[in-house]
């Protein structure tokens, strides 16, 4: 018995010292494996993301394991592209990408991240606008209630394919959909002004500056309505100038203008005013009645300065002081301001 | 009572498998793991995570459902206590029916455990939770209940081992039977397009109970279909369930 526990004391070190040596091989072993894998994995991992298995194929395998199958093949994704980012290019091999967020598309058909991930390698990595696009219209057409995918598409039209009227149909498309982003009817009414088209420029813009809560995209909106207001007089005054030279006489009214054809409609006027005509200038009806209020907003500031000796801070001191009832509202969205005993708007008057 | 008395019995029986606990650990452990993901995650570690902890609760509770389940019947032969058990007044199908219970309530209580650990992940790691969630676990429950009624079956007549792997296939199968009746009917003779169209109704679709798609991208549930769902699965049991009562009638003990 002490003869066995003996030899058995021998064989227990033994066996630790075997098993010591046998993990010291597993270690080396699989080190050599990894540092082979990796260096292979330079060369191959793009062809392995290339011939990922087919997207129904698995979907059909996994069954109701597809999403977590999903959620692999997209953590396989973002990790080749965070260790390739920036030189997918240059591998000119990128459709692995289509095929890599196919895959995950049909696996799990909602998750829009890949679409969005992918476009934006294919588009900005590999410079492949155009396809990056098909891959976002692809995810859209499975969720078509996913703002981010007609915003990404609407941004690479913008930014890569300088093709603004796509740019201004995604971001329009975006802008209608819930919980995108307050820029989305912005960005579609900047797109559509590159391309000329006033009025569905200034349908988003207004649209934006009616709707939206954030005051700051609000005065935003506001600015660029004015701007389009200046684009439109002097479109209108070209208009005018050309049917001028054509009857030798100016126009008494701009229905005179449209009556004969030099223009396709008289645009309405973003903030509630019209366009008029007046010897032979277009201009803003608001622009007027803005004038004028601001020249007895200006008699009432010398006044109050003459009486009180002091200049007013701002129309509410004239509202204080008895001097006005209330503020008068500015016609253009903005305020009227009295600085150094100058009274005038916020508002770029076009 | 006497079906009660059954139940608790396979319940104890069951709770005592190594099997179980085991499974129920690599569970918890593969639950916790899901928090390695979102650091990887690009972005959607929310998702991965529900996604991984939803499905991974999935997988272990049927795995407990396979293989607890394929011993239950052939245990009582094997060790005899068979004839102590029906020499007393319980009929065949009270036998079977009890297994089943008592293998159910071990499931239940199983998937209470792991959905406990899930929610306490997610409220440590600040996952979002939904009320939906809840009806992903309740729609596994039946999923499970459909998936041990068939371990059941096979296990009244086959040893443990077939027992597994026939459950695995009727598993695997299920989860796919809706390709399999696409690829089966597409362009191909009328007999096989009968033969798939048999196999479709025959074998249970599993498919009916994930909903988790739903659930983690926040989509609108069918609630007629969950409804009908449950129905399905109450009735594809009391199926099964009659199935293996009438071999397990035929067996001479």
């Amino acid at each position: 018995m002490a003869h066995r526990r003996g030899g058995g004391r021998a064989g227990w070190w033994l066996g630790w010292l075997a098993l010591a040596v046998l993990g010291l091989g597993i270690f080396l072993l699989q080190s050599a494996i990894d540092r082979n894998r990796r260096r292979r994995d330079k060369l191959k991992a793009a062809d392995e993301l290339m011939y990922f298995p087919s997207g129904k194929l698995l979907a059909a395998v996994a069954g109701e394991y597809r999403l977590p199958v999903a959620d692999y093949a997209w953590l396989q994704i973002a990790q080749y592209a965070g260790a390739h980012m920036g030189m997918i290019d240059q591998e000119e091999n990128y459709r692995w990408v289509g095929n890599a967020t196919e895959v995950v598309g049909e696996l799990d058909p909602h998750f829009v991240t890949p679409y969005v991930f992918g476009a934006q390698l294919l588009g900005w990595d590999a410079e492949q606008p155009a396809e990056a696009i098909a891959l976002l219209r692809k995810g859209f057409e499975r969720n078509p209630l996913a703002w981010e995918l007609p915003f990404q598409a609407g941004f690479i039209a913008y930014m890569q394919m300088k093709d603004y009227d796509l740019a201004g149909y995604y971001f329009s498309v975006a802008a209608e959909l819930p919980g995108v982003w307050a820029i989305a009817p912005r960005m579609a009414a900047a797109s559509y002004a590159q391309t000329g088209d006033f009025e569905l420029t200034r349908e988003l813009w207004t649209r934006t500056y009616e709707n939206q809560p954030n005051p700051k995209v609000r005065e935003i909106a506001r600015e660029q309505l004015l701007h389009l207001v200046g684009l439109e007089v002097n479109a209108l005054q070209a208009a005018v100038d050309s049917l001028t030279i054509h009857l030798g006489r100016a126009p008494a009214t701009l229905d005179e203008v449209l009556a004969l054809g030099f223009v396709e409609q008289i645009p309405s006027e973003p903030f509630g005013g019209r366009f008029i005509l007046r010897g032979g200038k277009v201009r803003d009806s608001h622009v007027d009645y803005t004038q004028a209020v601001i020249a007895q907003l200006q008699q009432l500031v010398n006044r109050y300065r003459a009486e009180q000796r002091a200049l007013p801070g701002s129309a509410d001191d004239l509202v204080r002081a008895g001097y006005l009832k209330e503020v008068p509202a500015e016609p253009f969205g903005g305020a009227f301001t009295i600085t150094d005993g100058r009274v005038g708007t916020t508002s770029k008057l076009p | 009572m006497k079906l009660w008395a059954l139940a608790r019995n396979t319940f104890r029986e069951a709770v005592r498998d190594k099997v179980l606990l085991t499974l129920m650990v690599i569970a918890f452990l593969v639950t916790a793991a899901a928090r390695l993901v979102p650091e990887l995650a690009a972005g959607e570690g929310t998702k991965i995570v529900q996604d991984m902890g939803l499905k991974s609760m999935t997988l272990f509770c049927v795995l407990i459902a396979v293989l607890v389940g394929g011993r239950l019947v052939y245990r009582e032969i094997e060790k005899r206590t068979i004839f102590v058990i029906l020499a007393k007044p319980v009929a065949r199908w009270q036998f079977v029916l009890g297994k089943y219970l008592g293998l159910m309530l071990v499931l239940v209580v199983s998937v209470v455990l792991m959905t406990g650990w899930f929610a306490l992940f997610m409220v440590i790691f600040r996952v979002p939770m939904t009320p939906q969630m809840l009806l992903a676990v309740l729609l596994l429950v039946m999923e499970l209940a459909v998936v041990t009624s068939i371990a059941v079956l096979f296990s009244t007549f086959v040893t443990p081992i077939s027992s597994a792997v026939f459950t695995f296939a009727v598993y695997f199968t299920g989860n796919m039977s809706t390709s399999l009746l696409y690829w089966g009917t597409r362009d191909k003779p009328m007999a096989l397009q009968l033969v798939a169209r048999l196999f479709y109704y025959v074998l249970p679709n599993l498919a009916n109970f994930d909903i988790t798609s739903a659930v983690v991208h926040r989509l609108p549930i069918d609630y007629a279909r969950v409804g009908l769902s449950i129905g399905y699965a109450l009735v594809y049991v009391a199926a099964a369930l009659l199935v293996a009562t009438l071999v397990f009638r035929r067996r001479n003990f």
